[in-house]
């Protein structure tokens, strides 16, 4: 599930569930403050929500088979 | 009587505006400020919706400041752009955005855009003679486009997903949109509508089998041009694909924005030189997506981007282009994992094929299906890489074209479509109504393995063929089948019912275009043509009229 929202620091805005271009979050704030990440796999990790949440309270985590491949640099050159 | 699942409403306005993107947010600003009354539609937010979502970082542009004291002008721009890309490309389109975006920057710099860096314009040199891409921190450009719309009082609905055009006497009269959350069916009367729904995004089976790990908008399904196509417009290049190349396993763009030398495995640079180019030439190596599948079966791989003859400066830069393309994501998991990109290679590899092709509007915006304008951007198929300048510009022409049309023209009455209104509603309710059934996923997956079997890498007679039958077959089932328990998955339904019509359109084309061109940006192999034919070097035009499919063939136009 890409984007995590951290309880303690939401306070339950609703703006990524409004503005994610794709449509990951659900906020149902009779059901609960902060939304909740209902379609995480279809995430396209653009950082809309982490820009646009005022209280810092949102992380993206990248999954498993997006992981970076990097090796030392062999010819760095000065 | 069946209990009614969704409420309907119907909305008049004089410009629709069907997508808020770069262009069509243009495009709605535009057709404003001319005195039309407008409404704009997403099926996302405009806030952060399109391709341009969270940044786009270079815009190639023709500013008469800077460009006319170099001796440079709008037709060399045209040529140079035309030698790089090809030439079958409608010349007078990329003229109008080439005599239009200087203006255009200047006026969004108005609205607080910042095409300064430091007080100056930043421009690099790519694909035209001169440095031509104005660098700028575009990362928030659509909360600014958003701020503006607001400004102008331009109406806006998000997440509603227009999925099919309203025609009256040959005319396109209006659309039919869903939300995307919400169980309303709206009906859309205009007196011209502008589609600006940008490109195909997961036409084609996704390389690391991830969906959405895409690098163009996933939400982008083609469904403009999807259902222009159902309306009889004329869609070109369908037979095309292309594929970017950049950092491996995450897909994202930026690819441009990268100052470093691409090398094989052992450290040898694939383009022989072995120092970053700096900013002016950013990557030094190969940008063409077909040699890097190649050295990748020639045993070089894996490719490496390696950023360790980049000055610290130079580097820099880089880092502030790239978080202002989209890739914030990326520099910060860099951060966190420790991969310091200065002294370490990544991996560079080849990304899923991607389809080009879309309307092919006249200079106006104007298609050949009265009522509706193609909005610039990624919906236009008759020029390439007409990217971020091709919205802003286009998108605005289109936009005061439509707000011109809709001065002469009467508002539709709707009730002269109910039928076709009533049965829209009908399917959508079907798929709602069934508890079992073929999945979005089944379905989306379905068409995607076609396009990547049958109309991918290698293309002939027999394949395409058998193609054809069996998504005639995948359609015709999903149709009758398809099952979604909610709003979202009767969008995602609706989206792959839309990549279906577009595979449908690939697969013809595809089967015309009897002949092998080897164009860097996208090349097409037949198995049973394998020369170039000169006769072919023009746009083969589709259509669809009476569920049958026509083709011709066009040349393209020059400057009028
Ligand atoms: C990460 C990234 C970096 C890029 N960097 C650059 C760059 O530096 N320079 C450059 O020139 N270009 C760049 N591009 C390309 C550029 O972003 C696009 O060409 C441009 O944003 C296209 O604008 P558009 O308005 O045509 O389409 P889009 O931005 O795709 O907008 C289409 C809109 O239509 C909406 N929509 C779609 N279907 C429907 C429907 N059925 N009903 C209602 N609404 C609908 C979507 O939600 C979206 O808002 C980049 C692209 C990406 C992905
Ligand atoms: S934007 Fe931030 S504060 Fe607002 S609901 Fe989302 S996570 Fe919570
Ligand atoms: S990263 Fe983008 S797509 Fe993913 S949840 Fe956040 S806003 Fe939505």
């Amino acid at each position: 599930m890409p984007p995590v929202i951290d309880t303690e620091k939401c306070i339950g805005c609703g703006l990524c569930a409004e503005i994610c271009p794709m449509m990951v979050f659900r906020h149902k704030p009779e059901e609960s403050d902060t939304p909740q990440v209902l379609y995480g796999d279809e995430c396209w990790h653009c950082n809309a929500c982490v820009l646009d949440c005022s209280q810092g309270a949102i992380r993206l985590r990248l999954p498993l088979p997006y992981m970076i491949l990097n090796t030392d640099a062999a010819n760095l050159k000065g | 009587m069946p209990r009614q699942l969704f409420a309907r409403k119907v909305i008049k306005t004089d410009v629709l505006v069907v997508g808020g993107g770069l262009a069509g947010c243009s495009a709605a600003i535009r057709a404003a400020e001319k005195g039309a009354s407008v409404l704009l539609v997403d099926k996302s937010h405009v806030r952060r919706s399109g391709n341009a979502a969270t940044g786009v970082d270079h815009t190639w542009c023709y500013l008469p400041e800077v460009h006319d004291p170099q001796g440079f002008t709008p037709e060399q721009l045209v040529e140079d752009h035309i030698a790089k890309m090809g030439p079958v490309q409608d010349q007078d389109i990329i003229h109008a955005i080439a005599c239009n975006i200087g203006e255009r920057i200047k006026e969004m710099e108005g609205w607080g855009m910042p095409f300064k860096t430091d007080g100056e314009y930043r421009f690099v040199k790519k694909i035209h003679r001169v440095p031509t891409f104005l660098h700028w921190a575009g990362r928030d450009q659509k909360v600014i486009f958003e701020r503006q719309l607001r400004k102008l009082n331009v109406e806006t609905m998000n997440r509603v997903m227009i999925f099919e055009l309203l025609k009256q006497d040959g005319r396109v009269v209006g659309a039919i949109g869903v939300g995307t959350r919400e169980p309303v069916i709206y009906i859309f009367i205009a007196r011209s509508v502008v589609v600006a729904t940008g490109g195909i995004s997961r036409m084609f089976p996704a390389k690391h089998c991830m969906d959405f790990n895409r690098q163009r908008y996933p939400y982008g399904s083609g469904d403009g041009i999807a259902m222009g196509i159902r309306a009889g417009a004329e869609v070109v290049r369908m037979e095309f694909f292309n594929r970017w190349t950049g950092l491996a396993h995450f897909f994202k763009s930026g690819r441009g924005t990268w100052i470093g030398v691409l090398e094989d495995a052992s450290g040898t640079p694939l383009s022989g030189e072995a120092v970053a180019g700096g900013r002016s030439k950013m990557t030094t190596g190969v940008e063409n997506h077909g040699k890097i599948n190649q050295f990748y079966r020639e045993g070089r791989g894996p490719i490496y981007m390696n950023c360790g003859t980049t000055s610290d400066e130079d580097f820099d830069y880089m880092c502030w282009a790239l978080s202002n393309e989209g890739n914030q994501l990326l520099l910060q998991q860099a951060r966190e994992l420790g991969i310091d990109f200065h002294h370490k290679r990544i991996e560079f590899e080849a990304y899923d094929a991607e389809m080009t092709g879309g309307y092919c509007p006249d200079v106006s915006g104007r298609t050949n299906v009265p009522g509706l304008f193609a909005g610039g951007g990624e919906v236009i198929g008759n020029m390439k890489r007409s990217v971020s300048p091709g919205s802003f510009a286009f998108g605005k022409i289109a936009g005061e074209s439509a707000a011109i049309e809709a001065l002469g023209q009467e508002l539709a009455d709707p009730a002269r479509n109910s039928d076709e209104i009533d049965r829209n509603v009908d399917r959508l309710e079907q798929m709602l109504k069934r508890s079992q059934g073929a999945s979005w996923q089944e379905a989306s997956g379905a068409c995607q393995n076609i396009m990547g079997h049958y109309c991918c890498e290698t293309k002939y007679e027999n394949l395409l063929v058998a193609g054809q039958e069996q998504l005639a077959r995948v359609r015709r089932r999903a149709e009758h089948t398809l099952a979604a328990s909610c709003q979202h998955e009767l969008v995602r339904c609706l989206e792959a019912l839309n990549l279906m019509e577009i595979a449908e359109a690939s697969l013809t084309a595809s089967l015309e275009r009897k002949e092998t061109r080897q164009d860097s940006y996208d090349p097409f192999r037949r198995v049973d043509y394998t020369e170039e034919n000169p006769e072919m070097r023009k746009f083969l035009v589709y259509s669809k009229e009476d569920g049958k499919h026509r083709l011709h063939w066009r040349s393209p136009r020059t400057i009028s």
